[in-house]
């Protein structure tokens, strides 16, 4: 039976592996359904054999228990809420306001600022929501869109920075984001967990890491990839002033539609009138909005976006399918056996699961969160007992924030391929710089401010606020300074050859990643210098993986597969 | 006319409905992707999308109809694993008996101690949303009990059950019956 | 027309209906009242206002009659509603003065009693036994609550009902602690069987029942809105993939990703506010074929979206098959019409 799980994992992996370097070429569902029902037959075939027809008969049953519905219900209704507010001119209304914003003291920067973080302030249950109503906003900005007030360089910056933003919104989310799969297991040890004990340092450390996407864009990506991004630059002549002072007149009831849409958000996460849930606020938000403003059905359904819906669906049933042919119980040993190793340890181990995901990336976090979660609260005290109450959160903290970032830089239709079409730049161009910052700034980040921070708060004994305040603003500067003088220095050595910047991307990367883990490692271990060693060689391995999956050029695709004898 | 008279047609006719119409001054080939790809996932796509979605729909007009309502709404946060010491047979898996619940798995209810429940409602209080925990257990407690009668769970889960002690009282009769 | 139809070409008109979305939203509306009876009310009042809606636009651009026919049907369920209102009121003032709680029990005669009534997961069906006015004997007939009849609350109602031979309120507040809907619909049961005992028992008219069977159903509470809410969520992705799979050639836009891959390389790129031609394809998938036909005439055709798309859907093609779809539904609106003048 053990060495049922070893097949159905290989398969999945393999499967998801041939996906990624685009062997297969069918959407990422389809694949996940492949393997889900290649698992079942091995998984029918062993279970025949071993216990008859009986075992076999209840195996649909069984891998069906993977599906999580909750997300998939509140992604659905939070869809059909922007559907509305779409549709109704809402996000007009949103435009009209961020115009009035622009013109107050706090200027244009500022306003672009606090649209780069709308996504983790309004933290929806998934970022695409919010990207595909904006990205089209965002991209008014530049020559082509009309306005012509940043450059082609400022707005792939700003672009980048805001994909990456939402696509780790759905983090910290409290109605159905990636966190709460994981904040439940935490709250055997602290009675408070559940009220979102992973939510603050996944959203710090998304901030931290927004910006240094910024940063790596604007100083990396546009060296490496110099003429793959097809914007074009705003020609000297252009008048500017006249165009940015188009105004943007909503509709009343855009306002309406803009005013109910955040009421019932904050019904949904607050919960003032009684326990109910989350699904039910924001169906009744959203048909409130067909009474009030006027709206058909139609438009409610124009609001689904159906990949993360049904992407999230095909991996639950794929993860399923797994769960009940064993293919996890084989994971956790492999992981059990990584510690074995002397240069690993825990620490390595740990450093190599917690960016895992970034490894892999798929189009939805959810995916395998759902699966190795589980796994995760296993190497806590619940059963091998690797690491304390306490250091969990940490690595729990750590590991989602990486998670839930890993749609950003998927190629199998993550949410950062609707910033990469939005900047018309080709597939591949943001990967470099959202798995770097996932890696390098976001999981040590969150790391620390659960250690520091965080667990006081939850674990209010030892309440020293002003003192861990000022830790994890050190922490926060060295870490942020260290990549951004990586950033830096390494695109001052850039030069035309592709292979030698490649190899400079790499070792960055290395760096960053050793860097990365060994700080994980303090975070989890204090200071004890061969777990800091070790968990620095799990961040370099982890690294080497991440680093080397990050293409190389990018316009050779699109001419091989325009000129190629695929067609 | 040039039709009954012209040379003999080539290729498609434009009204034959399973291949594309063409916007004018357009060739056909252009609107082909990668062709050797396609060629044999020309239909597995969409209706693989497609059966996730229904599977999707079957999932929860199921619980609905079995009168488990509120097994839809878990987090799956599994806050109630919280309960610890607090629940009295030692259940200390909660949220896998929702999911069972919810997707009618007699073994995974069985192999979690759902047998054993005596629904006292202590997991209840641990739960965010303050779902009926023990109206759901009492629910699938009863649909596994008529699956019992009728055969339908497999000996060994059952066998393996009553080893652990996993049976509370109210079924180790039938349970012992199926099993002999 | 639509009956000859249908007469003559049956397979094709059930067809071209269930291409129709309305069509399919009252299917679906059906399905779910067959389903779950306590939803039925809501789903009603639902299609009522949606009908109206639709047909008070019509009444206003072409004065059709329509609209007048549907108020007739409003206002007859609201009289029906009032009349069965006051026959319910009516029957429960008189049947508070012949309960069968208590000392009630005399006005029952002696013989057998089957009761009935709606437990937790069913109808509970009980018979009982009554002589020299006291309860002899329960039979539990139908149970599906069933849990364990030894140490639960029903047993013990049970045993303190026989003990008593009448129905009380226990004493013993612990068995009221959980209030369970079965307990409820236990006694319920029992107090239903009493009452058949009881002659001349007020009974609701045949079109008190009628109306409480077929328009109001049970009463909506918490949890049927609850269970409604996310049934409209996952019927309406069903649907939304159901569009594109009814429609021929159509069916691949349901793949798309929205990552905007083909908006990137498209030397058209936005028109009327609609990304091209990721937007086109999105309004297929909605089902909105008019606007795709609308915007399909600024598409080039170059096809480098069909090389950009990261799953190899084919932009050209599906809007094609759009602006096919929507050809020929306006054929034969044309050829209708035709038919219909002549």
């Amino acid at each position: 039976m053990e060495f049922l799980g070893y097949i159905t994992l290989s398969i999945f992996v393999g499967l998801m592996l041939l996906t990624l370097f685009g062997y297969i070429r069918t959407p990422v569902q389809t694949v996940l359904v492949l393997s889900t029902v290649l698992c079942l037959i091995v998984g029918g075939v062993f279970k025949y054999i071993a216990y008859g027809w009986d075992a076999v008969a209840l195996l649909p049953n069984e891998f069906l228990g993977g599906i999580i519905l909750h997300p998939i219900t509140a992604l659905l209704t939070g869809l059909f809420l922007a559907g509305g507010l779409k549709a109704s001119g809402g996000f007009e209304a949103l435009k009209e306001l961020l115009g009035y914003l622009r013109r107050s003291p706090i200027g244009l920067v500022g306003t672009l600022v606090i649209l780069i973080n709308l996504p983790v302030i309004s933290s929806l249950p998934c970022g695409r929501i919010l990207a595909a109503a904006l990205l089209p906003l965002l991209f008014t900005f530049g020559f082509e869109g009309g306005m012509g007030i940043l450059t082609k360089s400022q707005l792939i910056v700003l672009i980048g920075a805001f994909t990456r933003n939402s696509m780790g919104s759905c983090g910290p989310s409290p109605i159905g984001g990636v966190g709460q799969i994981a904040e439940g297991f935490l709250g055997s040890f602290f009675p408070t967990a559940s009220d979102g004990i992973l939510r603050a340092p996944q959203a710090f450390a998304l901030m931290l890491g927004t910006a240094i996407v910024a940063l790596f864009l604007k100083f990396v990506s546009q060296k490496l990839y110099p003429n793959d991004v097809a914007l074009r630059e705003t020609p000297p002549g252009f008048n500017m002033q006249n165009r940015s002072d188009v105004q943007v007149k909503a509709p009343v009831k855009g306002f309406i539609a803009l005013a109910i849409f955040v009421v019932s958000l904050l019904i949904a996460i607050f919960q003032p009138l009684g326990k109910m849930p989350v699904q039910s606020v924001l169906v009744a938000g959203a048909l409130l909005m067909i009474l009030i403003c006027r709206i058909h059905l139609n438009d409610l359904l124009e609001g689904i976006i159906l990949l993360p819906v049904t992407a999230m669906a095909a991996g639950f049933l794929a993860a399923g399918a797994l769960a009940a042919t064993g293919g996890f119980t084989a994971l956790a040993s492999i992981l059990n056996s990584l510690v074995a190793i002397k240069a690993l340890g825990v620490a390595g181990m740990l450093a190599i699961f917690v960016q895992f995901q970034t490894i892999l990336p798929l189009s939805c976090a959810r995916i395998l969160t759902a699966a190795l979660v589980p796994t995760l609260y296993l190497f806590g005290p619940a059963q091998f007992d690797f690491l304390s109450w306490s250091q969990l959160a940490i690595v729990m903290a750590a590991y989602i924030i990486n998670a839930t970032t890993s749609c950003g830089p998927s190629p199998l239709g993550g949410g950062g391929m609707m910033g990469e079409g939005t900047m018309r730049a080709e597939t591949g161009f943001i990967k470099g710089a959202y798995t770097f910052a996932s890696m390098a700034v976001m999981a040590p980040m969150a790391a620390i401010f659960m250690k520091f921070l965080n667990l006081s708060v939850f674990q209010p004994s030892d309440p020293r606020f002003v003192r861990d305040i000022l830790m994890i603003g050190s922490f926060a500067l060295a870490i942020a300074g260290v990549n951004v003088i990586f950033i830096f220095l390494g695109s001052r050595i850039f030069n035309p050859s592709a292979s030698r910047n490649f190899l400079v991307q790499l070792f960055g990367f290395l760096f960053s990643g050793g860097l990365g883990g060994g700080i994980l490692a303090f975070a989890l271990f204090e200071i004890d210098i061969t777990k800091i060693f070790q968990g620095a060689l799990g961040g370099v391995i982890a690294a080497a993986l991440i680093g080397l999956m990050v293409p190389k050029t990018l316009s050779k695709r699109l001419t091989a597969t325009l000129a190629g004898p695929t067609i | 006319m040039s039709d009954r008279e012209g040379p003999p047609k080539i290729g498609v006719k434009r009204s034959d409905a399973s291949q594309p119409l063409v916007l004018p001054g357009i060739h056909r080939y252009q609107f082909f992707s990668n062709l050797k790809d396609r060629g044999w996932t020309l239909n597995l796509d969409r209706v693989a999308l497609f059966g996730i979605v229904s599977a999707l729909l079957a999932t929860v007009i199921k619980p609905l109809l079995r009168g488990n309502p509120a097994t839809i709404y878990c987090y799956e946060c599994r806050a109630c694993y919280a309960t610890q010491d607090r629940c009295p047979v030692g259940i200390s898996l909660q949220a896998e008996l929702v999911v069972a619940g919810r997707v009618l798995d007699y073994n995974r209810f069985i192999r979690n101690g759902g047998l054993k429940c005596i629904r006292c409602g202590n997991c209840q209080s641990y739960c965010v949303q303050y779902l009926p925990l023990p109206k759901m257990f009492e629910v699938m407690q009863q649909e596994t009990k008529q699956a019992i009668v009728a055969g339908t769970v497999p000996q060994e889960s059952l066998a393996q059950g009553l080893e652990q002690g996993l049976i509370g009282k109210e079924f180790i009769d039938d349970v012992v019956k199926a099993v002999s | 027309m639509t009956s000859s139809k249908l007469f003559h070409n049956p397979l094709n008109t059930l067809w071209s209906v269930l291409r129709t979305r309305g069509v399919r939203l009252v299917i679906y509306a059906l399905v779910v009242a067959a389903l779950f009876p306590s939803s039925r009310f809501i789903l009603l009042v639902t299609i009522l206002l949606a009908i109206g809606s639709i047909w008070w636009t019509e009444y206003r651009s072409n004065r059709s009659h329509k609209f007048f026919y549907l108020l007739g049907f409003v206002l007859f369920v609201l009289a029906g509603y009032v009349v069965t209102f006051v026959n319910v009121k009516n029957v429960d003032q008189l049947r508070s003065g012949m309960s069968p709680w208590g000392d009630g029990i005399y006005q029952v005669k002696d013989g057998k009693y089957i009761g009935e009534s709606q437990g937790y997961r069913g109808p509970i069906k009980v018979q009982i036994k009554v002589k020299d006015h006291r309860v002899t004997s329960l039979e539990t007939l139908e149970y599906p609550d069933l849990i364990s009849v030894q140490d639960n609350e029903v047993a013990s109602f049970k045993k303190h009902l026989l003990e008593n031979g009448r129905l009380f309120i226990p004493e013993d507040t612990e068995m009221l602690r959980g209030a369970t809907d079965t307990l409820t619909g236990y006694v319920n049961a029992i107090q239903d069987a009493l009452s058949k005992g009881i002659p001349d028992f007020p009974r609701y008219d045949w079109f008190s029942n009628f109306f409480l069977n077929w328009f109001i159903g049970q009463s909506p509470n918490q949890v049927t809105l609850n269970a409604l809410a996310i049934l409209f969520a996952v019927f309406m992705v069903f649907e939304y993939t159901f569009q594109s799979m009814l429609t021929p050639g159509t069916g691949r836009s349901i793949n798309c990703y929205n990552c905007a891959s083909c908006v990137g390389v498209c030397p058209i790129k936005e028109v009327e506010g609609v990304q091209m031609p990721m937007g086109l394809v999105l309004l297929t998938r909605l089902g909105n074929y008019e606007r795709v036909m609308e915007l399909s005439k600024y598409c080039v055709g170059c096809g480098r979206c069909a090389a950009k798309c990261p799953i190899g859907n084919s932009g050209p093609m599906v809007i094609s098959a759009a602006f096919q779809a929507a050809r020929e539904k306006k054929r034969s609106a044309h050829t209708g019409n035709e038919r219909e003048t002549a």
